[in-house]
C-alpha cells in the first residue's frame, strides 16, 4: 500500500459522518456553558480548538505521530463529551507516553466506544485508556463496560467497521502492528492495539513541520 | 402549547429554555432523558408539542415521535439533530420539522410553524394559508407558481369555499379590463389548464374540480386556515391579524368582513 492510499484511509476516519455531527454538537455543548457556567465554556472552547488543530495539521501529514500528541486530541475530544452527557466518563493509566502510532488511531475507537458502548445505555458508563510496554510491544488498552456489540455486527455496522478496519490497516502498514477486538453484549468492548517496540521507536519524518 | 423536551444531553434544557423564552406559546410541561419516560408521562398528559433528540440513548427520535402520535394524534413534533444527514434526508421527503444544533429562536419559531403545517387539525398534506399573503403548501413547503394569473385563479376558488365558480365570473374578476370575448375565453381556458398541471406536478391536482368550464375547489381536500376560523376554530381566528389574500383587490371585501367577524366573536 503506497502512500497516497494510506492517506486516503486516514482522510476517510476524518471525513466521516461521525466528525461532522461532533462538531455541530460541541458547538452547542459550548452553548450551554456559555449560559451556564463561564469557565467551563471557556474551557471546552480551548478544548474544541485542540481538537480541531489537530484535524486541521494531520490533513497535511503522512506517517506516524507522537501517542502524546494523539492523546492531547482524545482529551480534548473525552472532555467535550463528558460535559455533553454525565452519564459518559473517560478514565485514562498511561505507563508509556514517548512512542509513535498512526494517526487517528485512538481518537475514533475511543468515540465509537461513547457513542456506540455508552451512549445508548441507559446508566451510561466508562471508558478506560491505557497504555503499557509488554513482551516487547507498546500496547493500547480502550475498554468500555458500556452495551457491548456482537463481532459479526463488525460486518454490518458501517460506521464502526470503517474505522476499526480503517485503523487495522494503517497500523499494519505503518507500523507492523495489529489490532484486537473483544466485545460481549451488555458486559462492553475492549480494544488492543499493538505496537511493536521497533517500530514504535521510529519516526517518521513529516514533511512539514510538525504536529 | 403543553410542551414536552427529550434528550438525554445535560443542558439541552437550559438550551431549550433560553431559546424558548420570548416564544409564549411554548409552555414547558415536562423534560425526559429517555423516550419510556416520556412516552409514560404522554400516556397520563395532554401534550401538544414535542421537541425529541434525534437519538435518545438506544431509541431512535423519530420512532419516538411515531409512538407519540399514536398516542396524541394532533401533536406537534420537531426533531433536534446535530447536521442532517442521510437518515435526516430521508424524512425531509416525508416532511419532518426538525432543527439543527445549535439553534436560535428563529430557527425554533420556524420549526414550530412547520410542525404545526405537518400536523393540522385534519391532517392533510395540502394547506391553504389565506391569512396575510396566499399560498398553496404540500407536505409543508409552498409551491412556487409559475404562472401567477393561475395562482390567482386559484386563490379565487379557495375564496368561493367550493362553490362553483363559471368562466364569465373568473373573467370578470382575474381580467376585469378585458371584454368577455371569445380571446379572452380562451385566455381563460389556458390558465384553467395551466393550474392543473402546476397542481398536477406537485400531485396535489386533486383539490380543483373542472365540469364543462365550470370550476370549483373540493374543500375535503385540504385544509385551510379561512375555513378553520370560519369553522370557529380558536386557533385559526387568534393567526388572523386582519389580513387576508393581500396581493388580491378582489379580497379586500371579504377581508373587511372577516374583521367585523372576529371583532364580534
Amino acid at each position: 500500500m503506497d502512500e497516497r492510499e494510506l492517506n486516503n484511509l486516514k482522510e476517510r476516519l476524518m471525513n466521516n459522518q461521525l466528525n461532522q455531527h461532533f462538531i455541530f454538537n460541541a458547538l452547542n455543548t459550548i452553548k450551554c456553558a456559555v449560559i451556564t457556567d463561564q469557565r467551563q465554556a471557556c474551557s471546552l472552547v480551548d478544548d474544541f480548538a485542540k481538537y480541531l488543530r489537530y484535524n486541521l495539521n494531520i490533513k497535511e501529514q503522512s506517517g506516524v505521530v507522537s501517542f502524546r500528541r494523539e492523546m492531547e486530541q482524545v482529551r480534548a475530544y473525552a472532555n467535550i463529551e463528558m460535559a455533553r452527557f454525565s452519564k459518559v466518563n473517560v478514565e485514562y493509566d498511561l505507563r508509556e507516553e514517548d512512542f509513535y502510532l498512526p494517526p487517528m488511531s485512538i481518537q475514533p475507537l475511543v468515540e465509537n466506544a461513547v457513542i456506540y458502548g455508552i451512549c445508548s445505555s441507559r446508566e451510561g458508563g466508562t471508558v478506560s485508556i491505557r497504555s503499557y510496554l509488554k513482551e516487547g510491544y507498546y500496547q493500547i488498552e480502550i475498554a468500555d463496560n458500556g452495551c457491548g456489540f456482537v463481532p459479526e455486527q463488525i460486518q454490518s455496522q458501517k460506521t464502526k467497521t470503517g474505522s476499526i478496519e480503517n485503523i487495522r490497516i494503517r497500523l499494519e502498514e505503518l507500523t507492523q502492528g495489529r489490532l484486537l477486538v473483544k466485545s460481549h453484549r451488555r458486559e462492553g468492548t475492549r480494544i488492543l492495539l499493538q505496537i511493536p517496540e521497533e517500530s514504535a521507536r521510529k519516526l517518521h519524518i513529516p514533511k512539514e513541520g510538525q504536529i | 402549547m403543553k410542551t414536552i423536551l427529550v434528550d438525554d444531553e445535560v443542558h439541552a434544557l437550559e438550551i431549550f429554555k433560553y431559546e424558548a423564552e420570548n416564544i409564549c406559546e411554548i409552555e414547558i410541561i415536562g423534560t425526559f432523558c429517555s423516550g419510556r419516560e416520556a412516552l409514560e408521562f404522554a400516556e397520563h398528559n395532554e401534550v401538544e408539542l414535542a421537541v425529541l433528540d434525534i437519538q435518545i440513548g438506544d431509541m431512535d427520535g423519530i420512532a419516538l415521535g411515531n409512538r407519540l402520535k399514536k398516542i396524541h394524534p394532533n401533536i406537534m413534533v420537531i426533531y433536534i439533530t446535530a447536521h442532517e444527514d442521510y437518515a435526516m434526508e430521508a424524512h425531509k421527503l416525508h416532511a419532518a420539522a426538525y432543527l439543527t444544533k445549535p439553534y436560535s429562536e428563529g430557527d425554533l419559531r420556524y420549526a414550530v410553524e412547520s410542525a404545526r403545517l405537518l400536523s393540522k387539525r385534519r391532517r392533510k398534506r395540502i394547506f391553504a394559508r389565506t391569512f396575510g399573503h396566499f399560498d398553496l403548501f404540500v407536505d409543508g413547503r409552498p409551491i412556487m407558481f409559475k404562472s401567477s394569473k393561475a395562482k390567482e385563479l386559484l386563490a379565487l376558488l379557495i375564496d368561493r369555499r367550493g362553490g362553483t365558480v363559471t368562466s364569465e365570473q373568473i373573467i370578470s374578476v382575474l381580467w376585469e379590463e378585458r371584454p368577455n370575448d371569445e380571446a379572452t375565453q380562451s385566455l381563460c381556458s389556458k390558465i384553467g389548464k395551466t393550474l392543473q398541471n402546476e397542481l398536477k406536478a406537485h400531485q396535489a391536482e386533486q383539490i380543483l374540480v373542472t365540469n364543462r368550464g365550470i370550476r370549483r375547489v373540493d374543500t375535503e381536500q385540504f385544509d385551510c386556515d379561512l375555513y378553520d376560523l370560519l369553522d370557529g376554530d380558536r386557533k385559526a381566528s387568534e393567526q388572523f391579524i386582519g389580513e387576508y389574500m393581500l396581493e388580491y383587490s378582489w379580497a379586500e371585501g371579504r377581508m373587511a368582513l372577516l374583521d367585523k367577524y372576529i371583532g364580534l366573536s
